[in-house]
């Protein structure tokens, strides 16, 4: 019903006799066109936005048509709208006169509403850019993520298996289609370069089909492809292709070595097609369901599936989440408590918690664009009180008070339009900055990412001009049309001043401060998160560790014999190299790698698979922590002797003894591990119990979240062998430098093994810290722009009044007055203001901070230091912007202020 | 109506001169109406089209044009009734005055009828495209 009502509204936007003739049909087609569509969100937008352009493209032709078309004979109606037309580039161009002789008004607006739009817009670019459009192919909004979960754990986005994909896709009526995806890092050996690591994905062949992207060059995979024994063959992308094998055309049908197979290339797929995240290599899922009993085989991440025209996520959620229930009943032991997650593909990938974030910070980047308005519609609050005279004339003249108001808002109108011209530059600029620090993230952006200014953005800033010039416009404009001519004309003593606008620009500027108060504090506790982020003393060599993955195949390293034996001289040929001071290799660094678990204490009964604690477990070579430079706290580090033969032996972290065995020392306990996954790989239960040995302090062990106090258990790799690791090796030089003698000395023992991802430790730290650092600066810049328009606001409002009350400041300094007095008088209207504005803002921002939580490291939401340093800032901000004017009231000569009406 | 030569096509009282490259140019002969030139785009073409088998009003003729012409061309209501008064402005189309059978609910809903040059418009047009797309067989190009 509302979106009927705006539309009827918009409808006002063509020339009236097109309005008349046409309102009716328009309306049934708008009807028609609504009932048809989906019901959902996105569906929703993009009607909205088609009815948007719609309007946008043929209003204007409309009325150029009816203002410039062939001459006909003028009809009465046509008559009015030519005068309209001409009424209302009369008042543009009184406006512009207007503002054009106030420049310094004229100038503090178009900037205030510039920054609010600009600000805005570039948030909302970015928002659309991440999460909103969704993939880059046709109707993407019908692309779904699907995920197990465990709901009553808590646990969203859970790997899958294979056997539930396929039920799941039997039974399914809601979609076109569901897909399997399983994200692998494929090695690739070409014949004429060094081996390579290539973020690869294992999908079942309808994935291109289903998607709707059909290759650029060969063919997609088909069914046959996907048989068990079926000749090995890859679709690559296009970046891979111009990179790797130099665009060659005739790539199709060429033999690479991926993963150690010889493997035809029989597709290339186009640019910008990176599914499901950043891949470039495609391979059939190729899996024989009766090998593997239910709940193994490979795992499934994620699936993705097309709905049905017209479904709604909901649906497709409540059929999958139905399959879900009837699986948990047939198969009670891999399945009990599993349910399923349904949602729009790039929000769910992105995650729910960034998705929250970004709308939360186009909620404070809203705001500002609010103190912008009101900014701007307290300046000409104050023009319209001081051209009640004016307005008074015309009423008296015969204009109608329609006419007054459309008069006082195109001034307003203009104001946004400017404003928007500069919004649109400031943004592209912003947008430019962000794409710039997005690049220093190469291949690990998901390939949907585009930021920019597109149609969508246009329209979005169209609406904002709009409601910017509606929202600084219509109060000063209703106030100021609203006068009774008869007061205004007989009051003589006051010229300009008759109109009250007292208490409502002061409400305006409380709202100012109450905002700006809540984004400086968000911005103050995002600033000493990174703070906190950037001075953390790391209990690990930081600095000058050089690291890479290396993974052996399992067809050339069988046995955890080969591969030990590997790793060990791995390890002796990276400490032989000159420069080198230390080396090991470990599966779990404090940045890289992940191996997550559970395990038993060996004092401790459990009752249910789920009731065992979790801590992450790595698998490490001796003398690991020397490498990295990590002191044992009590115990001893692992050794050679240390292997297969002897005891089972681990070493915990702080977190682990404080939280499992108190004051009590940890060493000599027993743990023993449940299922774990390590590095991709799953592990069943470990029969054997591991004895501690030895207590090192918590090494920061997640990029995303930064946690502190992860349990974290080591055990020595001799003991539970694995075939990826990560090297590490500490250097006198620049580590980076190392990259070329670390891949010679692999290469000396593996011509066929890549290195994976080499980096430094530190640059690995510093890039995790930069999303902090991103989302910090924003903010950072958000309550900048936020803190200078509200001063802007408090200082213009001040001084207005100060102009008001010369006459009355001028009679009380006549009458005894001292300076210190109306000092006081002016100063006190401009701290109530702030003080009730604060008090607010502090509330707001309580609220605020706690949405921010996630970006928040080692700072509570409540943070002390940050409210009363924002308080301070603020207070002593706006006191400075009321001292200015308070400062003009004292130095009124009450001879001249008395004499001045 | 006898053939005539390309590129003018006359009917009764009226007289419409056709371009061969689609653009038609209306030519009123009530010579107080200055002549108002009108290219007939594929969104017009459509719509026109749809009119051909009946009278029809214009949301159904949105409809089908975006059926037709497979989802790729799709009129919002405004871009629908800003073409249906453009053509019925320059005579290629009429409202129908009196329609039977409408639903009182939906309220009254104006229906559009195809005007003789507007047919004539419309066969002329559909001449000219057969003759591009044979030249375009010829080429062998589909």
């Amino acid at each position: 019903m509302l979106e009927q009502r705006l539309f009827r509204l918009l409808l006002w936007l063509y020339p009236p006799s097109f309005r008349e003739r046409y309102e009716r049909d328009m309306v049934a087609a708008f009807r028609e066109a609504r009932d048809e569509r989906g019901r959902s969100l996105p569906a929703r937008g993009r009607f909205i936005s088609s009815i948007a352009r719609d309007f946008a493209t043929t209003a204007p032709r409309a009325w150029w048509a009816r203002l410039f078309g062939p001459r006909r004979r003028v009809g009465p109606a046509e008559r009015t709208e030519r005068q309209l037309m001409q009424n209302l580039i009369r008042d543009i161009r009184f406006a512009f006169r207007g503002l054009v002789r106030k420049p310094g008004l004229a100038i503090t607006a178009v900037t205030a509403l510039g920054l609010g739009i600009g600000l805005t817009t570039a948030m909302f670019s970015i928002v659309n850019g991440v999460v909103l459009r969704g993939l880059p192919v046709e109707e993407p909004h019908e692309v779904m993520a699907i995920h197990r979960i465990v709901s009553s754990e808590g646990v969203n986005r859970m790997i899958s298996r294979i056997h539930d994909f396929r039920d799941l896709r039997e039974r399914q009526t809601t979609f076109e289609d569901l897909a399997a995806v399983s994200m692998v890092p494929v090695n690739v050996s070409p014949t004429d370069s060094d081996p390579e690591i290539v973020q690869g994905a294992l999908v079942s062949a309808n994935l291109f089909s289903l998607i709707g992207t059909p290759p650029l060059m060969g063919r997609g995979l088909t069914a046959e492809d996907e048989v068990l024994g079926a000749p090995a063959v890859a679709v690559i992308g296009y970046r891979f292709w111009q990179d790797r094998l130099g665009g060659d055309e005739g790539v199709l049908g060429s033999v690479v070595r991926m993963g150690g197979r010889p493997t035809t290339i029989v597709g290339v797929m186009p640019e910008k097609f990176e599914f499901p995240v950043s891949q470039q290599i495609w391979q059939p899922l190729q899996v024989d369901y009766l090998s593997f009993e239910r709940g193994e085989g490979p795992p499934v991440f994620p699936m993705v599936g097309r709905l049905k025209d017209g479904v709604s996520v909901a649906r497709g959620q409540a059929d999958l989440a139905r399959i879900m229930t009837q699986l948990a009943q047939e198969y009670p032991e891999t399945n009990e408590g599993m349910s399923v997650h349904v949602g729009p593909y790039a929000r769910v990938i992105m995650g729910s918690q960034i998705a929250s974030l970004l709308f939360t910070m186009l909620g404070a980047v809203g705001l500002v664009l609010l103190i912008a308005c009101a900014n701007v519609a307290n300046l000409l609050l104050a023009r319209a009180s001081l051209r009640s005279k004016e307005v008074a004339v015309r009423t008296a003249l015969g204009a109608s008070r329609r006419r007054v108001i459309v008069q006082l808002l195109s001034e307003s109108t203009v104001i946004a339009v400017a404003g928007a011209i500069v919004g649109i530059g400031l943004a592209q600029f912003g947008i430019g900055m962000f794409n710039a620090v997005l690049q220093t993230f190469p291949g690990k952006l998901p390939f949907w990412f585009a930021i920019g200014i597109d149609p969508q953005v246009l329209v979005f800033v169209l609406i904002l001009t709009v409601l910017a010039s509606l929202l600084s416009g219509v109060l000063p404009a209703v106030r100021a049309s609203g006068t009774d001519v008869n007061a205004v004309l007989k009051d003589d003593s006051r010229g300009s001043s008759s109109l009250r606008i007292g208490r409502l620009s002061r409400s305006l500027v409380v709202m100012e401060v109450a905002f700006s108060c809540a984004l400086l504090v968000a911005a103050g506790l995002m600033i000493k998160s990174v703070t906190n982020l950037s001075n953390i003393d790391y209990d690990f060599a930081a600095d000058n560790i050089f690291t890479a993955g290396v993974a052996l195949p399992d067809a050339d390293y069988p046995d955890d014999q080969r591969q030990l034996q590997f790793f060990r001289e791995l390890v002796e040929r990276l400490e032989a190299e000159p420069g080198v001071l230390a080396a090991s290799v470990t599966t779990d660094l404090p940045i890289i790698g992940f191996g997550n678990g559970r395990f038993a204490l060996e004092e401790e009964t459990y009752l249910g698979d789920r009731d065992y604690p979790s801590a992450r477990i790595g698998s490490i070579s001796p003398e690991h922590f020397a490498s990295i430079e990590t002191g044992v706290v009590a115990g001893r580090d692992f050794t050679d002797a240390d292997d297969a033969t002897a005891l089972a032996v681990a070493i915990v972290n702080e977190s682990f003894q404080a939280r499992h065995y108190g004051t009590e020392s940890a060493l000599g306990k027993r743990i023993q591990f449940q299922g774990t996954v390590q590095q991709g790989v799953t592990r069943e239960r470990d029969e054997q119990w591991f004895t501690v040995v030895g207590v090192v302090p918590d090494l920061y062990l997640d990029t995303e979240a930064f946690i502190l106090t992860q349990n974290a258990i080591y055990v020595p790799l001799a003991q539970r062998p694995t075939s990826s690791v990560n090297i590490v090796v500490r250097t006198q030089g620049d580590p980076l430098e190392f990259t070329a003698s670390a891949q010679r000395i692999v290469a000396s023992l593996d011509a066929n093994l890549p290195l994976s991802f080499p980096t430094s430790l530190g640059a690995g730290i510093r890039q995790g810290q930069s999303f902090f650092t991103i989302f910090g600066v924003m903010f950072t810049i958000f309550g900048g722009v936020a803190l200078f328009l509200a001063t802007i606001g408090l200082y213009g409002v001040l001084s207005f009044q100060v102009n008001q009350r010369t006459r009355e400041v001028g009679l009380r300094v006549a009458l005894g007055a001292t300076p210190a007095r109306v000092l006081r008088l002016v100063m006190q209207q401009g701290m109530k203001q702030l003080a009730v504005g604060m008090a607010i803002g502090v509330v707001m921002a309580f609220g605020l901070a706690r949405m921010l939580s996630l970006l928040l490291f080692e700072v509570g939401a409540a943070d002390p230091t940050v409210f009363v340093g924002i308080v301070v800032v603020l207070g002593v901000t706006g006191m400075l912007a009321s001292l200015l004017p308070a400062l003009r009231a004292t130095r009124v000569d009450p001879t001249v202020a008395m004499r001045a009406e | 109506m006898k053939p005539l030569p390309m590129g003018r096509v006359c009917y009764r009282d009226r007289c419409i001169s056709v371009c061969t490259n689609s653009i038609a140019e209306v030519r009123l002969s009530d010579s107080k109406q200055a002549k108002s030139p009108i290219r007939i785009t594929p969104t017009f073409f459509y719509l026109m089209l749809t009119l051909v088998d009946g009278e029809r009003h214009g949301y159904a003729m949105a409809q089908e044009v975006r059926a037709r012409s497979d989802d790729a061309i799709r009129l919002g209501p405004g871009s629908l009734y800003w073409s249906l008064s453009r053509l019925a402005e320059v005579g290629l189309i009429a409202e129908v005055s009196k329609v039977p059978n409408q639903d009182p609910k939906q309220g009254r809903r104006r229906y559009y009828r195809l005007t003789d040059p507007g047919r004539s418009v419309l066969q002329r047009e559909v001449e000219t495209l057969e003759k591009v797309v044979s030249f375009a067989r010829a080429k062998r190009i589909v």
